[in-house]
């Protein structure tokens, strides 16, 4: 029985999560295995520094995040982890986990499917991260890739029909994230029929749909890449833990701060591309009914760009945000650049004044939202 | 460095010109300014303005067959340079090609694989064939066994630890060389039994129709309308932009110029447009020379004693390089007719016809332009 990251006896519906980090594989070239032969008919994969770190990065946010701020809170964390040679110990010295090989993360995917069935309102939380293809569907490879000569891809499993068979089992609030490449390459295209790889699971046209709210999101579209800088937390996993403490949250019918599947959704692609400064689109899955996941203990940080126009305006404006019903404005001096300031989301009176009356002052009220908010006044001149 | 590139004839914007314009941009970037990569790059088109074929070329002769798949011309010409007699085994084509010459096998793979590459990865591709055209002959070249043995070993020697990003997927440079690879054996498998040159004759008499129709256009053009002249208005449009993009930082204009945009822009600077200039101008695969000895440029007067009299390089140029291949029919010498001018010979071994296209996807050409460019200032 291999030991859970987490673990937390919570009786009801809770929330249990698989977490896979694939950094070190053995058969790539300098994973210290045998090295397949011709590794550059998939592109030349190397060894992966981030998946690891990524993995655990979001795996201990999980585990430190406040349990009943969830949806249902969380009981379980079972993290799989293969490091990359170039950096063995993600999680600190001594610091081992138990290894990302299929057969590995198929136990692993078969417990926790378990666990998750205990109850229809338990959360369901599926992470990957690590190399990935793309053939009929995306291809997700395990550590152990290429152990097999006759078929690289039995150290892979298929990430498409995982999906949809899962989505005929509970909970009926399932998230999926998934953290790697979906590329075509000639060694998933030469094998007669495409490369295929087995799914974790299968959808079966005898059962229905159990999955009522969805959250399935990929790094990476069709054909495309996902990156990360080396051992440092990927562009997607960083924007994704974002979206989850509030960069994703809005206002429910009592006016708390609620982050929801749907907003995970619309907000996870300029996260992204504020943690890659390039637009690096996200796929996103078939989402259903949306659902508060997570509820924050207040209002969430908004980065709030002001400026005003026209241009001329800007290097002679007073720039000042105020919370609404507050009485104290926050000012900046006249300056020729957009005024960039990190501010609780809530209502603000946003406003620019002119110390040597050029232009007419101006001010309007508007609601700040996460992740961020550019606002531009219009001034006339006098 | 704002750089202009000023093509030469028989460019058109057919299918594959945005990814070679997007590729040789960014080989010239990649190998001439490898501190950043990031200058001002101007490409003027003026193959729109150039010959046009009312019977859309029903003047070639007929009866020769396409004999290359799609993608495998360029590969069929590169080899055809380098390799004299029957192609080798389709297996073993850039292993041999390499064993022979390290820098052809290079120019092989990357000159082929250039052909395939988005504009949008032009730049890491370009970033892959500047390494790829510093390393020196491998000792496992003796060992390996195949194209695919020596492809793998090469992507191992270009492997670079990640400094900036990872990728959790294939390497798109390093993919398109082994996507190229099956465009050389469909080559090299097609030119068995026959001579390189043989199996390109459709091509190469399409090429010098119009070679020769862009040269009649253009001098129809400058007859009637000088320096007002549709093409010759199109280059000095972005000559003029090259050297307003320079800063005090970036004071120098390079203008590169192919075959006859060699001749145009040595026409412009020397005659037509004396108000234009640059630091430096590089002619390849030009026929400035043959020009000249036509009495064609305005500048250029006929000497009274050839083995001494020489015409001066263009006021407006600083330093002026003039490449050619001892291979290439269209490339000539400038030295004993120009006063200023350096001539360069680069040789891609032992093809005879179709070195003139080939300059520009070559790694090993980026290279040596590069060192004298160095040398040259």
């Amino acid at each position: 029985m291999t030991r859970m990251f987490f673990e937390a006896d919570r009786p009801g519906p809770a929330m249990h999560a698989l977490v896979i980090g694939v950094g070190g594989y053995a058969h790539l070239p300098h994973g210290g295995g045998r090295t397949i032969a011709d590794p550059l008919r998939y592109g030349n994969l190397g060894q992966l520094t981030s998946p690891p770190r990524s993995a655990l990065e979001f795996a201990n946010w999980l585990r430190e995040s406040d349990p009943i701020r969830w949806a249902a809170p969380l009981a379980s964390i079972d993290l799989r982890i293969s490091p990359a040679p170039a950096d063995p110990d993600p999680g600190g010295p001594g610091v081992g986990f138990p290894d990302a090989t299929i057969d590995s993360i198929t136990e692993a995917y078969d417990a926790w499917k378990e666990r998750c069935a205990t109850d229809e309102n338990n959360v369901a939380v599926f992470y990957f991260c690590g190399h990935g293809l793309q053939s009929e569907e995306q291809l997700l490879l395990a550590s152990d890739f290429g152990r097999y000569e006759g078929n690289h891809f039995r150290g892979a499993f298929a990430f498409d029909s995982t999906r949809a068979g899962f989505l005929q089992r509970p909970p009926r609030t399932q998230c999926f994230f998934i953290d790697a490449c979906r590329e075509v390459v000639p060694g998933v295209t030469a094998p007669l029929g495409g490369a295929t790889a087995d799914p974790l699971d299968r959808p079966d046209a005898t059962r229905r749909r159990r999955c009522d709210h969805d959250l399935t999101l990929q790094s990476s579209t069709p054909f495309a890449t996902a990156r990360s800088r080396p051992k440092n937390v990927s562009y997607f996993t960083a924007a994704l833990i974002k979206a989850l403490k509030g960069g994703a949250a809005l206002t429910d019918e009592f006016a708390d701060w609620v982050v929801r599947t749907d907003r995970i959704a619309m907000a996870i692609d300029s996260l992204v591309e504020a943690e890659a400064g390039r637009p690096m689109p996200t796929a996103k899955g078939p989402a259903f009914l949306p659902t508060v996941l997570y509820r924050l203990d207040g209002p969430p940080d908004v980065e709030l760009t002001l400026a005003c126009v026209p241009e001329p305006a800007l290097g002679r404006a007073t720039l000042f945000y105020e919370p609404q019903h507050s009485g104290r404005a926050v000012r900046t001096p006249p300056m020729p650049e957009k005024w960039k300031v990190t501010v609780k989301a809530g209502y603000y009176r946003i406003g620019a004044e002119f110390e040597d009356h050029t232009y007419d002052a101006v001010s309007r009220t508007e609601l700040i939202n996460p992740p961020t908010t550019a606002q531009t006044l219009r001034t006339v001149g006098r | 460095m704002p750089i202009v590139f000023v093509h030469g004839v028989a460019t058109r914007r057919d299918p594959g010109y945005a990814k070679s314009e997007a590729a040789r941009a960014a080989l010239m970037r990649g190998f001439l300014v490898p501190a950043t990569g990031q200058v001002p790059f101007f490409a003027p088109y003026w193959g729109g303005q150039a010959a046009a074929f009312a019977w859309e070329h029903a003047s070639l002769p007929q009866g020769d067959e396409e004999v290359f798949g799609p993608g495998e011309e360029t590969p069929a010409i590169l080899l055809g340079e380098v390799w004299e007699s029957e192609p080798p085994p389709d297996d073993r084509v850039v292993l041999q090609v390499a064993r022979n010459s390290f820098a052809d096998g290079i120019d092989l793979l990357f000159g082929t694989a250039a052909e395939d590459v988005d504009p949008e990865e032009a730049d890491g591709f370009a970033r892959l064939a500047v390494r790829a055209a510093k390393l020196t002959r491998p000792a496992w070249l003796d060992t390996a066994r195949d194209d695919v043995e020596v492809i793998n070993r090469l992507a191992e020697d270009l492997s670079e630890s990640a400094d900036e990003e990872e990728a959790f997927g294939p390497d798109r440079a390093l993919l398109h060389v082994y996507e190229g690879l099956s465009r050389i054996r469909g080559a090299a498998g097609r030119m068995t039994g026959r001579l390189a040159v043989k199996a390109l004759r459709p091509s190469l008499n399409r090429s010098a129709s119009m070679f020769l129709g862009d040269i009649l256009v253009y001098l129809r053009q400058r007859e009637r309308l000088r320096a007002d002249g549709p093409i010759a208005t199109t280059i000095a449009t972005d000559l003029r932009r090259a050297c307003e993009a320079c800063t005090a930082d970036d004071p120098q204009v390079i203008v590169i110029a192919h075959s006859m945009g060699g001749n145009i822009v040595y026409d412009l600077l020397s005659g037509l447009r004396p108000d234009l200039s640059c630091d430096v101008l590089v002619t390849v695969g030009s026929q400035v020379g043959v020009f000249a000895e036509l009495g064609l440029f305005d500048a250029v007067r006929a000497p009274a004693n050839p083995a001494t009299d020489r015409i001066p390089k263009p006021p407006g140029v600083d330093r002026w390089i003039n490449v050619f291949d001892l291979n290439d029919i269209l490339g000539f010498a400038t030295e004993r007719i120009f006063d200023g001018v350096r001539d360069f010979r680069y040789s891609t071994g032992k093809g005879a016809f179709a070195a003139h296209s080939t300059y520009f996807i070559r790694p090993s050409f980026y290279d040596r332009l590069a060192t004298r460019l160095r040398e040259a200032s």
